[in-house]
């Protein structure tokens, strides 16, 4: 920047989830990146902890009239699915178009910065010990988009299939649908987002819906020599190419049916949830709906797509099996089936009884 | 017209009079009568009311084979209502303590929402 041009401030204004402010952080690093000490930005946001260690934001305030606050809108179904675009790129080439810029993408994720805390490993947060490979597990999500939804039993087959081999820690937020899994550790409503970011900075990898965890799995730097996987089960939504990362697996079944056959369908919800939410309206609602209530683009994915990419990715060392002592340590730390846990009160009771 | 889940379910499964001081505790949530939510809450108390039945006999007495295969019936039907629920989006789960159901966790839609919190501490119940 020459000497007496005056850096442009920038606020972003965003009510987006965060997953997708996520990867608002790649667009901010990538203005810096492209642009040097040209810029001074700011994000305002309802999670400001995904900005935590951040070194591209300086606090501007909305009332400084130097300071050109930009309200970040979600770009158009017609970017992914007629353009082929991802979010990240979508959200670029917006940026350019109606600033006259040339922001280049630097790196295809996310950017978030990890503090010293971080970096821990959560030993007493998930109760296994030091090192212990795992990985995240989330069994459902947020109500307005209940077309995400798997079906929680077929997510149960496949942490039984990993039984002793692979330890599963189940996350989740308060307020949203997440149906308890057993034999996995139970963390859902207990942590927050920097707890969460420490979660899957250490996990082997993530097993979700499309998420927020889904774009943390890249958006946290990686340690060298280790990947971090991601398995997003993503039925007939929304188009891979909008939310994928390359070396994430991505289940999904545009295409196979009539109602995603050339695309996503952006439909957002299975079922009327009668919440009075706009999402409830029928232009919203899934037209392919299965008698067990699952949109028919999930009810195609079967736990045996899901068993081969993990098997596959223990048969070629990417990702690491348990070893029997970590077992015996984790093993304490797991959720009962209920009918179990409810069968153990019994008996336990019975045996106060007799004796 | 408005009717409290109490009182709905107060009618469905009335409480013995020691009880009922403690169910007027209940928080003040209000709900239509015609409601598709107090269908689902009522299926869930009725569940793990039944539930509740056979921890406290199990407490004082031996169950029965016949009773023991009722129990297990009676569990089996709890997938049946996870399915029920999660067409709803609504997700319960139980809080166990002292070997009875003491609590639930209610996430619906509409948001969270413990309308046993007072309520199931129920030890003293005679079934």
């Amino acid at each position: 920047m020459t000497k007496n041009k005056k850096a442009r401030k920038w606020l972003f204004k965003s009510d987006f989830p965060v997953g997708d402010l996520v990867t608002l952080s790649a667009i901010i690093r990538d203005i810096h990146k492209s642009y040097p000490n040209e810029f001074i930005t700011d994000v305002a946001c309802h999670a400001p902890e995904i900005w935590d260690n951040n070194p591209y934001l300086t606090k501007l305030s909305e009332q400084d009239p130097d300071v050109l606050v930009i309200d970040q809108q979600f770009p158009s179904v017609e970017c992914a699915n007629r353009q082929g675009h991802h979010l990240l790129t979508s959200f670029l080439s917006q940026l350019n178009a109606d600033h006259n810029l040339n922001i280049e993408l630097t790196r295809f994720h996310g950017d978030i910065h990890l503090g010293p805390e971080d970096k821990n490993y959560p030993a007493t947060a998930t109760g296994l010990a030091q090192g212990t490979p795992y990985w995240i597990i989330v069994s459902g999500g947020k109500h307005d988009f209940t077309v995400k939804w798997w079906d929680h039993n077929r997510l149960q087959e496949v942490v039984d299939h990993f039984n002793k081999r692979v330890i599963f820690v189940q996350v989740g937020h308060l307020g949203a649908f997440h149906p308890p899994l057993s034999n996995v550790i139970d963390l859902r409503f207990k942590s927050n987002i920097r707890e969460l970011i420490q979660l899957v900075n250490h996990a082997e990898g993530v097993l979700t819906p499309i998420s927020f965890p889904m774009h943390l799995v890249n958006a946290i730097p990686q340690q060298p020599g280790r990947i971090r996987h991601c398995i997003t089960i993503a039925g007939g939504r929304e188009p891979a190419n909008f939310f994928s990362y390359p070396n994430h697996q991505v289940v999904h079944t545009v295409g196979s049916l009539p109602c995603c056959e050339m695309s996503g369908c952006w439909k957002s919800r299975t079922l009327p949830l009668r919440d009075n939410h706009e999402l409830d309206s029928p232009i919203h609602l899934c037209e392919n709906v299965t008698e067990s209530a699952l949109p028919r683009c999930m009810d195609l994915i079967k736990p045996h797509h899901i068993i081969r990419i993990i098997e596959d990715y223990l048969e070629g060392e990417s990702c690491r099996p348990l070893t029997s002592e970590q077992w015996k340590t984790a093993k304490t730390n797991l959720s009962p089936k209920f009918h179990d846990a409810i069968l153990g009160i019994i008996q336990s009771a019975q045996t106060r009884v007799i004796h | 017209m408005t009717v409290s889940l109490a009182a709905k379910l107060q009618e469905k499964h009335p409480w013995p009079a020691e009880l009922v001081p403690t169910v007027n505790q209940w928080p003040a949530k209000r709900i239509d009568h015609d409601d598709q939510e107090a269908d689902l809450i009522a299926h869930t108390i009725e569940f793990f009311w039944e539930l509740n039945t056979y921890l406290s006999k199990a407490k004082t007495e031996i169950l029965s084979p016949s009773q023991q295969s009722a129990l297990q019936q009676h569990l089996f039907k709890k997938t049946e209502l996870d399915r029920f629920l999660s067409r709803h989006g609504v997700c319960v789960e139980p809080l166990i303590e002292n070997g009875l159901v003491t609590d639930l966790s209610y996430t619906c839609p509409r948001g969270i929402w413990n309308p046993l919190k007072v309520t199931y501490q129920v030890e003293v119940i005679e079934l």
